[in-house]
């Protein structure tokens, strides 16, 4: 009797501490676990231009390393980075770089004026993203988010939050160098207006 | 006999874990009405906290909706489409740990403990139909024990409660300056022209308006009264909730006063705001100052810094303010 006792309190008492640990736990933004894409194949769905100029097919840049962006015009941190998206694609298109920017829940007009307000680059790539399958895909959490995919078309990077000259600079390059960089969280994301 | 207090240590604790069966009852997966119902109410919206994709009206579980019956319209089976969204998004996902590996045991745990319940409850009749019942009465007699153990049951289950209350908390309903994570990024270290480029883009979205406020209040503390007039008039156009409405009213009444002077309209306008608000401590300070500005009556003016010298917690500075232009119309002087 006195043993059951014992062994029933002491699971009243285990379950007290896990429920005090899961209640810490819970408050944690889920967002910045590491993708689970990192060391997996880059998602390479085709979607269409959005200069309505036809569809593009992600697996065709295999070979060269990507730098996948989700942005939206309602998002204020993704109008901090864009200007220097712009001219990392201008910079490093040289050098087997090509950077896809992506629509996130946002309207195709929306879209394509914050790019004619903010800064645009004829070397990269604008995409839209009927349905969100490609921000499904990619795991997108909140906007801006960034992954780096290298040659052999493994996402080898992950920038949360917005990015800047020297965080696209210094980690194309590491992806260059046949390093993987990982996630890096860089600042808040936004999930909708 | 068992005395009263044994009785009711019992009874509680039969009722907790009645309330626990109760709880998992309803808690739990309602029967499917079909495939995708029964995969999304497993998945979790990615952008919420606790709710699934079936309950959410956000825009990527509808989305994550769509393509869990695209899925199924293809053929694919139910671990198949659950194993693509995790293959993005990690086990987070699931709102149910997986019944196998490091969280089996979260499914095991309840039903031990239920088992270790009913076990103490049938051991403590078993010993009361007994022909040589314990000792009761003495510093180690059974009743002790059992209000002790119906009291850790009760707060067990009150930690348990309030833990599931913290998972299943909503997110805030306005995102338009709240984000996911919150490192770096401070909005007020946006520029004017970078919110007014955000407004533009967004106007058909009611959701706007807390960032249309922020910008219009920065205009009106920078006495641009021509840039904030616009922004607090759209946000009266859109809709507002109380207390967005009251913000443009009051502001909208001072700068017809301030900036036009025309002390009546000022007034209804600020009058207006502390309807919807009442007892504002800025709307019944801006009064006080058209009242005693523009009416040129002290005796009020000096009544309304009164009522928002009464506010709790008002900022030092402000009460400092407001308590001087308090004793220069208490002494009938002109503002």
């Amino acid at each position: 009797m006195r043993t059951v006792r014992w062994a029933a309190l002491g699971l009243v008492a285990v379950s007290v501490g896990l429920a005090v640990i899961f209640s810490t736990r819970f408050g944690r933004d889920p967002g910045l676990v590491p993708s689970p894409l990192l060391g997996q194949p880059a998602p390479t769905p085709t979607l269409p231009r959005l200069d309505g100029s036809g569809d593009f097919d992600l697996s065709s840049l295999r070979g060269r390393v990507v730098v996948v962006n989700f942005f939206a015009s309602w998002c204020l941190p993704c109008r901090e980075e864009q200007d220097d998206l712009s001219a990392a694609a201008e910079a490093f298109a040289d050098r087997g770089v090509t950077v896809v920017e992506i629509v996130y829940q946002d309207t195709t007009e929306a879209a394509a004026a914050f790019l004619e307000e903010t800064e645009f680059s004829d070397q990269a790539i604008y995409l839209t993203d009927p349905a969100g399958r490609a921000a499904i895909a990619y795991g997108v959490f909140g906007i801006p988010e960034t992954f780096f995919v290298d040659q052999e078309g493994v996402v080898v990077g992950k920038a949360v939050g917005a990015t800047d000259a020297l965080v696209l600079g210094s980690t194309i390059d590491a992806v260059l160098r046949g390093e993987e960089p990982g996630q890096q969280v860089l600042g808040e994301t936004f999930d909708g207006p | 006999m068992p005395n009263f207090s044994t009785r009711l240590a019992s009874w509680l604790g039969l009722a907790v874990l009645a309330a626990g069966l109760i709880a998992a009852v309803l808690m739990g997966p309602t029967p499917a009405e079909d495939r995708a119902w029964a995969i999304g109410s497993r998945i979790r919206c990615p952008v919420c906290q606790g709710d699934s994709i079936v309950d959410s009206p956000s825009e990527s579980a509808r989305n994550m909706m769509e393509l869990v019956r695209a899925r199924i319209d293809e053929g694919r089976s139910d671990d198949e489409i659950i194993s693509e969204l995790l293959s993005s998004y990690t086990g987070a996902l699931l709102l149910d740990p997986p019944a196998a590996g490091a969280t089996l045991w979260l499914w095991l745990a309840p039903f031990a403990a239920l088992l270790a319940g009913l076990v103490m409850i049938w051991r403590r009749f078993e010993g009361r139909a007994s022909p040589a019942p314990p000792m009761i009465g003495t510093p180690s007699s059974m009743p002790g024990r059992w209000i002790l153990g119906g009291g850790v049951l009760i707060l067990a289950g009150a930690i348990a409660i309030a833990t599931v209350g913290q998972f299943r908390q909503a997110r805030p309903d306005d995102q338009s300056l709240a984000g996911v994570a919150g490192e770096g990024f401070d909005p007020e270290a946006v520029s004017n022209e970078t919110l007014e480029a955000v407004i533009a883009a967004n106007l058909e979205n009611p959701s706007i308006n807390g960032m249309r406020l922020a910008l219009a209040n920065r205009y009106f503390e920078e006495g641009d009264y021509q840039k904030a007039f616009g922004h607090y008039q759209a946000v009266l156009d859109s809709e507002p909730a109380a207390a967005e409405a009251a913000a443009a009213y009051t502001r909208l009444g001072w700068m017809v006063y301030d900036g036009n002077g025309e002390t009546n309209l000022g007034l209804e306008l600020i009058d207006r705001g502390l309807a919807l608000v009442p007892g504002d401590a800025f709307a019944l300070y801006l009064k006080g100052r058209v009242t005693w500005c523009g009416k040129a009556d002290p005796e009020a003016a000096a009544e309304l810094f009164d009522r928002v010298l009464t506010t709790p917690d008002l900022d030092p500075d402000v009460r400092t303010q407001v308590t001087a232009d308090l004793e220069r119309a208490e002494s009938g002087q002109s503002c």
